[in-house]
Parts: C-alpha cells; structure tokens; sequence
C-alpha cells in the first residue's frame, strides 16, 4: 500500500467502515510510514474533538418558542408561506423581539392572575415586504413546493436546485386565515408543561431582622403579611445561632410576587441581612428533557414488555423530577429569621 | 406531562396549544442540531425556528411510527440543503476571508508551530476554531462531518438523511475531514 491509497483509507478505518483484511494492511502501513501516521493522528483527534462538540445540548434562547408561535400564527393568519433563508424569518425574529417579550410577560401575568379578566394581546402580525394574496381555494392536501419538510418519514431526499423555492414571495392557501386578516392574536396558555429557558432556576431568599414584638404572636403577623401574596407560611421553630435566639418561618410564593412580600415582610423589623440565591438548574434540566425524549422514542421501537415496563418507570421518575422542578422554579423561598 | 404521541395526535386536529408543547419539548435539540448546521450566515435562531414552521405546517403528513425528533431534525437539514443550494455564491465568497483574520497571536502559533495545532491550543479555542473551519468547507462535506462526528449518525442513515448513495457519503467524509484539516493546518 503506498501514501496515496493509505489516505483513502484513513477516514472509514476512523469510522470502523473497513474489512478485516484493508484494516490490517492500512495498520502495517501506518506502522511504517510517520507522514501516514501523523495524518492518521491529526484526524483522529479532530474526530474526537468533534464529537465531543456534539455532545453538548444547547438551549433554545429565551423567548424562541413564542418567538415560533407568533411566526405560525401570523402565518396561519395572513396565508403567507416565509421563504427559506430568504431573511424574511430572521428579520421578523428580531422585529418580534419586543413583541415576544411582552407576550411572554402576558402568559406569566395571565397565569399569576394578574390579567385573568383582560382579554389576550393582540400584537399586530409584522410583514416585511408586501405579499401577494390569491383568493384560490386551497389545494385538498397540503402541498410543499419546496419539500423542506419530509412527507415521508423514511425517505427524504433534499430539493434540487430547480426545485428550490422560487425568489417571488409564495402563497399557500393550506391554512384558511381563522381571523380574515393580518392580525395574529397571541393566546395565553396556562396549563404550559415545562420551563422555558429563563426561568430555570430555584429562587430562594434569606431575609433575618430584629423585631420587637411579641414572639408569640410573630406567627400570626407573619402570616397576615403573606396571606394578601397567596403564600403558604410555614414556623419552622426557634434557633440560636452566635447565642441570639431567632424564630424561622419558611414563605412559599409565586415567584411575581416574591419581591413585593419580602418588601412587606421588612415592616416587621430593622433587617439586617437580606441574602438571595439563584441555583442554576438549565443544564441538568436540558439533560433531563432530552433523556426523557430519548426514552420515548426508545419506548416507541419496543415490543418487549419488560424492557418496556422498565422504560415506564425511567420515564416516570423524569416526568416527577421535571414536574419537581418546574414546581419549584415557578415559586421563590423565603426564610425568615427574626431576632426577638 | 402529556405523552408525546397524544401531543402529535393533538397538532395534528389542529390544536395549536398542543403544538406549543412539543415546540417547547424539542426546542433544545433542535437549537443544537441547528447549531452544528448554521453559520453566520444563516443562524441556528433562524434555521430552528424556520424547523417549527414547516413543522407546524406539514404536521399531519408526520407518521406516528417514525420519531419526532428525528423527522424535525430532517426537516432541519433539508432546510439547511436548501439554504446551501440557494446561497451557494454567498458561500463562496465567505471562504476568500482569512480565517484567522483578528486573531494574529493564533495565526502566529499555528504558523510557527512544527507540532500539530490539535496538539497546541486550548480545547476552547480549538473548538472556536474548528466551527469556523467547519463553516469554510464545502457545505455538502460540512453537513455529511457534522451528522457522522457529532450527530453520531452512520453512514446509511446519512445517505437517507441527505438523499445520496453511501460512497457519497465515504467519500464526502473522506474529503471533508481533508479539508477541514487543511483548514486548521494550512501548509
């Protein structure tokens, strides 16, 4: 085997496509000839590299699934088809920036009760350039022009060129507008599942103050503070730390209204330490998401009723665990140390 | 949580609350699938979300047997093709910029060094500097590198995923890991 064909090799031995027999004199040749080796070398370890690239998940930026659902939507409402790569999309995730902010902050208002009697928001649907809008009735299937989606789940062969979406805007009439016009209305969505990117965290306060009233009815004034907040009060019974004595009371409250009680809690007293502690839970909850994701798709190719069985109770633990954390992601902590 | 399957079953009857969880579901493997793909000129933001759309859009030609995250991950790609195919005049001109353009320390060690560049810089730089690399190669050889090597696809499922016969796929690794080489390692 000369250099020339010892190269050819290289990248399949890499990804274990060889036979038994190319392997072994692609491994002669490399124990002989030092440029082979150093080629094999550097590509090896640019695989490694690689793959360790691969193997962190990234989460989707904040904001990117209203972001998604203002784009369906308004696309659902105009008829318009975006064109791929054309700018049009990059364009309207930056003009919806600010939209998706305050719709964003609409669903966590909505869910905290804030605007329960309000109607939803209805952000005007941005358009970039003028469309053209036919009135033909739509087609009995949907039909994908550019076939970017894959109709068929096992075969999928990429657009040719001549078939690529044309630089002309498009219209699809597959999904009728339900409103008539260009105005997306933005639903709020309280019964949503899991945690967005931004609030993956587990908020908690540590609020200790002196106080000069009467220990024994501390409980009840406490508890009069928090209750207008909706949270739970909880005594969690005396402490002496440093040799002063001091009460503890733990607070549970929907994370809106974390600020405004321990504001109200400091009436109580002359605080002296105010300490707040954000445990980052992103990453662990990233990995927990995809394995569930990955157990269900491995819960889908199995007949097996113990491996299914097993598959049940791995998925059921991580349903607990992201149910755990979202419940406590969406309420912040506080303990209350008071100092008679 | 609702199962994923009874969430598809959902968007497909049209109901859009039921899509908004599977969004929020697959939205982290697509951002990275996106990730690996895009480049600055089309960025992984834009291709995930253009992903959704033309998943929301053709929902009801999606196959309960099949995986969901793998059919949004070939909807990426063949989005990512199409981008490709379409801008390749752009692409070309991006690869007339110097890579290490900004950067003269690194041109300056990679330059001087007589050892492998893999064997010199920090993991992190590395890691800048092969996604920039990655973005300088010919996009069908940077697509096939990125679904082998960090995706973890074999070489059948990448020529069902691109749409090519399997010596393509021998072949556009072969060549892409050539040139990605000679991208980090210029002589």
């Amino acid at each position: 085997m000369n250099c020339k064909e010892s190269r050819q090799l290289i990248s399949p031995y890499l990804d274990g496509m060889l036979e038994s027999k190319e392997r072994m004199t692609l491994q002669q040749h490399l124990d002989h000839c030092s440029l082979c080796r150093e080629h094999y070398r550097d590509l090896s370890q640019m695989s490694s590299l690689l793959r360790s690239m691969g193997k962190d998940i990234k989460a989707a930026p904040a904001g990117f699934t209203d972001a998604v659902m203002l784009a369906v939507q308004q696309e659902e409402a105009a008829g318009i088809r975006p064109r791929v790569g054309s700018g049009w999309v990059r364009k309207t995730w930056k003009k919806l920036l600010p939209t998706v902010a305050a719709a964003g902050l609409l669903v966590f208002a909505s869910v905290n009760g804030f605007v329960a009697d309000n109607p939803p928001m209805t952000p005007v649907a941005v358009q970039e350039e003028p469309q053209a809008q036919y009135s033909d009735p739509p087609p009995s299937n949907a039909t994908v022009p550019n076939q970017t989606a894959p109709s068929d789940n096992r075969s999928v062969s990429p657009v040719a060129p001549n078939e690529a979406a044309p630089d002309s805007p498009r219209v699809i009439a597959e999904n009728p507008p339900e409103n008539g016009g260009n105005v997306a209305t933005m639903q709020a969505t309280p019964n949503q599942v899991l945690l967005s990117a931004e609030n993956r965290n587990i908020l908690s306060t540590m609020l200790v103050m002196r106080s000069q009233s009467d220990p024994s009815t501390m409980f009840d004034q406490v508890r009069s503070i928090a209750s207008p907040y909706g949270a739970t009060t909880e005594r969690l019974g005396q402490q002496v730390k440093d040799g002063v004595n001091y009460n503890l009371f733990k607070l549970v409250v929907e994370r809106s209204q974390n600020q405004a009680l321990t504001d109200s809690l400091a009436a109580l007293g002359t605080v002296t330490s105010r300490d707040v502690d954000t445990q980052d839970i992103s990453q662990a909850y990233t990995q927990a998401l995809d394995q569930f994701l990955s157990l269900s798709t491995q819960r889908g190719e199995t007949q097996d009723p113990v491996k299914l069985k097993q598959l049940d109770q791995q998925i059921a633990a991580l349903q607990q665990q992201l149910g755990d954390w979202r419940q406590k992601a969406g309420a912040a902590t506080i303990v209350l140390w008071v100092q008679n | 949580m609702v199962p994923v399957n009874d969430l598809i079953k959902a968007a497909q009857g049209g109901s859009r609350e039921a899509f908004e969880e599977l969004v929020q579901l697959y939205q982290d493997r697509v951002f990275t699938h996106c990730s690996h793909l895009a480049n600055h000129n089309f960025d992984a933001q834009d291709l995930a979300q253009d992903v959704f759309v033309q998943a929301f859009r053709n929902i009801r030609s999606f196959r309960q047997e099949a995986d969901f995250g793998t059919w949004l991950h070939r909807i990426a790609i063949n989005l990512w093709i199409n981008y490709c195919r379409k801008n390749k005049k752009a692409i070309v001109l991006s690869l007339d910029e110097p890579l290490l353009m900004g950067d003269s320390e690194l041109s300056r060690e990679l330059a001087a060094t007589q050892d492998s560049p893999l064997q010199v810089l920090e993991r992190a730089e590395l890691e800048d500097l092969l996604k920039r690399a990655l973005d300088r190669i010919h996009p069908d050889y940077k697509t096939a590198l990125v679904l082998r090597e960090m995706e973890g696809y074999s070489y059948e499922e990448i020529a069902s995923l691109v749409g090519c016969s399997l010596g393509t796929v021998k072949s556009r690794l072969n060549r892409g890991r050539k040139a990605l080489l000679k991208e980090l390692k210029p002589r």
